[in-house]
């Protein structure tokens, strides 16, 4: 039986971030999962809207909230961080019981995994990976973030059922700079760097992540970044859902993955 | 028709700065059956008391009210005036118009009418006073102390240098508790041992006190001055009478990598074994659930070299019963477990990555590198690969003061023990670094805040206000992540060793503990006293005590302070040849034939009533034929609180001294006007 989801997909996935959105797109037709895109949604606010007009950062949770009750009493799916904490502070802020899922969550379901695993044509046996949560993902903590605030498991127990192996990666929770991008890129590249250039030392052959935002540093930035830190080399940075999407057989093209600034290989043979 | 005397007290300015007392000592003259009505500025004074003595002999009073502070600051005061003015205690009331009036209002008409209120609620309930005598109880002069810590050590001590018999019951193998642990002491930097084994001994040699060791209290019965307590004494499979204490056996058992808990899993033990070298008794016990005999059936190495033939691998758990008057409570604390937490609550920290990476141990595992009996002979050498750390970190309020761990008390110990740990460190590593994240430092007592300074000052400790983030290998050596929030600055340090201050906790089953003795507990689980400020030893459950860290964290000197104060409480009441209770206890209907009693012994109140105080009373005609077994409530137990006369569905329990009849007659008082 299809899973049905009010799909938020949030300003970077219809920009920056379109491989994200193709990539959640085409794995969601692997695993039955219907997607409903919000009608009319608007930008969630991201950082500046509650930085600065906490009465705008309402309105536009308020709205997107109204909106998503249109697609019917299902649960709101969104694939980047932030849209996924500024949903959740809506919800809070609104008091509703609307419950609001990243697409990490979803995949890490238990009947999900089991589809996950049943879907899988291509296991990544031997692959190594850097699942990298980033400052957001697992904040704040409370009964519907996505796990353990400080010690969490799930992009690893995925990497997993792909067949992956997720290295010990300390930094995981490390903020990337950021939205600091703009305003302090010496600051964004010496974060990243210092991410990239872990993973890389502790072997992985790719990073995971499920932040559009950090996706743009470790991946646009990578030159810079690497610099920074005195580090060599590249070293690709994949979307969960593309990572899973790999397994799951889908084609590089179909996955976004020629969008990429840095080349992904070949992890596993076609 | 009644003569109540009322005595209104401005207490200072306390109540009469919101309540008009002389125009309420009018108005009161107005309730039936109050005689005599005055006010005064301090009523518990002696002229006061004078004042009250005088009344009730010339107005010929039956029964008094005073209205003052609360009744439990004075009304033992004015039922003793009462009392020697010939007057039953018990007929002395206390209406509360401080706390319960002027302190909490503002307005004055309001807050006297509502004196009046108060005053008129306790006229109505005394006119139904009975007069009560004291229960008496007779006591057996021995005393029971639970865990052989410190705290038990002392109170054991002082009791039986009183001339009063305990039994000590320590469920481990050896008593030495915490203490026997430690390397120093703060602030003065003593050998912990040194001072702590003689006194082990003193407890083995004193011919008072009857010493159970590897032993656990399996039931309690009885009351204040008439405890029965049954202690399981788990079996040790070696006969303590017969073993000499050789250490053939230890020298010669073949399962020798068992992580010894003394050493806080740093060192290794055998199966047979004697927990550390000073042990009393210094006797072994065999670890059954990790023996080879025991789990395989095979070996029997330590029987066949055992020359006096002690070893008994039949023994059995032995159950003894002590009878005594006094229980003391020193059942201790443990170290927040940081791994793998047994209770939810607790969520631990997965992110510091002890147990998992083996240079971040705790503070006891840190004690037992400094301590000359340790693992390391007391050098400072790190866990994963024995080399001598240069830089040691430590974390303070691992766990403590943070609700969202599970723990928002603070533990009171470790900043001092981390400072005692920097010093200790600095002693032994001339060019080592101690580097200590803290939340505050909270040194309060004698010496302790020139201590922490010494660490600073003297022994070169950098100290950085901030919380760690995250710990994790790099290397062969732990990545330390922090910030320092006196510089605003993010802090990365390498460190050859991480020591963590984890929090004090009660000790896993201190709930039942607690339980078994009918004394309370707090949300943590630490047992609770009877008052915060001035019970701190006592507890709810009559004749059971308190001493050291079971009630709260607590150092050294403070659990040996308590300690000494419940030994001094258990010869207070040993002092006495018979016990004197408050007789405000509950009491099941009785009745001449043919009714007997309206109780129908249903024992719902049994089940309700906290303190076990219900037993069964059969009663029988005059013929002896049993007629009906209905409920007696035991007046040794019950501590009055009236859950039994709730409970009872046929209204057969009463509350002496608060029964239905006075309570509703004060609730009519008040709505009547």
């Amino acid at each position: 039986m299809s899973t049905r989801l009010a799909y938020f997909p949030g300003c970077s996935q219809h920009g920056t971030g379109r491989e994200f959105d193709e990539s959640i797109r085409a794995i969601a037709g692997r695993l039955d999962l219907q997607l409903d895109e919000i009608p009319e949604w608007a930008c969630c606010g991201a950082t500046p809207a509650h930085a600065i007009d906490p009465a705008a950062d309402r309105a536009l949770g308020r709205w997107n909230l109204g909106q998503a009750a249109k697609c019917g009493d299902v649960p709101v799916m969104t694939g980047c961080a932030s849209c996924f904490a500024r949903l959740r502070s809506a919800r809070a802020h609104a008091g509703s019981d609307q419950r609001i899922l990243h697409i990490a969550q979803v995949l890490g379901e238990p009947a999900m995994r089991e589809r996950l695993k049943a879907a899988v044509v291509r296991p990544l046996t031997g692959v190594k990976v850097a699942c990298y949560y980033g400052c957001l993902l697992t904040r704040p903590a409370g009964p519907d973030a996505i796990d353990d605030a400080e010690n969490p498991r799930l992009l690893e127990d995925l990497a997993g059922l792909l067949g992956a192996t997720a290295i010990d990666f300390p930094l995981r929770l490390d903020c990337c700079g950021a939205s600091l991008a703009l305003a302090r890129p010496d600051i964004v590249h010496r974060r990243s760097g210092r991410l990239l250039a872990m993973a890389q030392a502790r072997g992985a052959q790719a990073l995971v992540v499920a932040c559009p935002l950090c996706h743009s540093n470790l991946d646009f930035q990578q030159v810079a970044a690497m610099q920074a830190v005195g580090a060599q080399g590249e070293i690709p940075v994949l979307y969960l859902t593309q990572l899973v999407g790999l397994a799951l057989g889908l084609e590089a093209r179909q996955l976004g993955l020629q969008r990429h600034f840095v080349d992904v290989p070949a992890l596993v043979g076609a | 028709m009644a003569r109540i005397g009322v005595f209104i007290c401005h207490c200072g300015e306390n109540i009469a700065r919101t309540v008009d007392c002389s125009s309420l000592a009018k108005a009161v003259l107005g309730i039936p059956g109050v005689r005599f009505a005055v006010d005064y500025k301090y009523t518990c004074s002696d002229p006061g008391q004078q004042m009250i003595l005088a009344a009730i002999r010339e107005q010929r009073l039956d029964g008094i009210v005073v209205a003052a502070c609360s009744p439990s600051m004075h009304e033992a005061t004015f039922r003793k005036a009462a009392m020697i003015a010939g007057l039953n205690p018990y007929l002395c009331e206390v209406a509360n118009i401080r706390e319960h009036c002027s302190w909490v209002h503002d307005d004055k008409p309001a807050a006297t009418a509502k004196s009046l209120d108060l005053i008129r609620i306790m006229v109505e309930k005394v006119k139904r006073n009975q007069e009560l005598k004291p229960i008496k109880v007779p006591i057996t002069r021995r005393a029971l102390v639970v865990g052989g810590g410190i705290s038990g050590i002392q109170s054991a001590l002082d009791l039986a240098n009183a001339g009063i018999p305990v039994a000590l019951v320590e469920r481990e193998p050896s008593i030495g508790g915490h203490m026997a642990q430690l390397s120093e002491t703060f602030p003065t930097l003593d050998c912990s041992q040194c001072i702590m084994t003689p006194r082990m001994v003193e407890v083995a040699q004193h011919p008072l006190i009857t010493l159970h060791t590897y032993s656990e209290i399996e039931k309690v019965d009885g009351y204040i001055g008439n405890f029965t307590v049954t202690v399981r004494k788990k079996a040790r499979s070696v006969d303590l009478k017969k073993c000499t204490g050789c250490g053939t056996c230890m020298q010669k058992c073949p399962q020798k990598k068992l992580p010894s808990s003394f050493d806080a899993g740093l060192g290794q033990r055998t199966a047979i074994y004697v927990p550390f070298p000073q042990a009393v008794p210094n006797k072994p016990v065999i670890d059954r659930a990790n023996c080879t005999r025991f789990t395989t059936g095979r070996c029997g190495v330590c029987q066949k070299v055992c020359g006096p033939g002690a070893i008994d691998f039949e023994q059995q758990d032995e159950l003894v019963e002590e009878k005594v008057g006094a229980v003391v409570l020193a059942t201790g604390f443990q170290l927040y477990g940081i791994g793998e937490q047994s209770e939810k609550m607790l969520k631990g920290y997965p992110e510091y990555g002890h147990g998992h990476i083996k240079d971040v141990i705790d503070g006891m595992q840190f004690e037992r590198l400094a301590s000359a009996s340790g693992p390391t002979a007391g050098e400072i050498r790190r866990p994963s690969d024995g080399t001598v750390p240069k830089t040691v970190v430590f974390l303070q309020c691992v766990g403590s003061r943070d609700p969202a761990k599970g723990i928002s008390y603070c533990s009171k110990i470790c900043c001092m023990y981390t400072a005692k740990h920097t010093i200790l460190y600095k002693h032994k590593v001339h060019d080592g670094k101690a580097v200590v994240f803290y939340m505050d430092i909270r040194a309060a007592g004698k010496g302790y805040d020139e201590f922490t300074r010494r660490a600073i000052e003297d022994d070169g400790a950098l100290y950085l206000r901030g919380r760690v983030s995250r710990l994790y290998q790099d290397g062969g050596q732990v990545v330390v992540s922090g910030v320092d929030t006196l510089s605003g600055r993010n802090v990365e340090l390498r460190a050859d060793l991480v020591v963590l201050a984890t929090a004090v906790r009660p000790q896993p089953d201190a709930r039942t503990t607690a339980q078994l003795f009918s004394v309370g507990y707090d949300a943590s689980g630490f047992l609770n006293e009877a008052h915060p400020k001035l019970r701190p030893v006592e507890t709810a459950a009559a004749g059971v005590f308190l001493a050291g860290a079971c009630q709260a964290p607590k150092d050294i000197p403070e659990s040996v302070a308590q300690a000494s104060a419940a030994a001094s409480k258990v010869q207070i009441l040993f002092s006495k040849s018979e016990l004197e209770r408050e007789p405000t206890v509950a009491r099941v209907h009785r009745a001449a034939p043919p009714l007997y009693s309206i109780c129908q012994g249903c024992f719902a109140c049994a089940g309700a009533c906290p303190y076990q105080a219900i037993e069964h009373e059969e009663l029988k005609d005059r013929r002896g034929q049993v007629i009906k077994t209905v409920a007696r409530v035991n007046p040794g137990l019950c501590q009055g609180c009236g859950t039994c006369v709730a409970t009872c569905r046929n209204k057969a329990v009463d509350l002496d001294g608060y029964t239905d009849d006075q309570v509703f007659a004060e609730i009519a008082a008040l709505g009547a006007n």
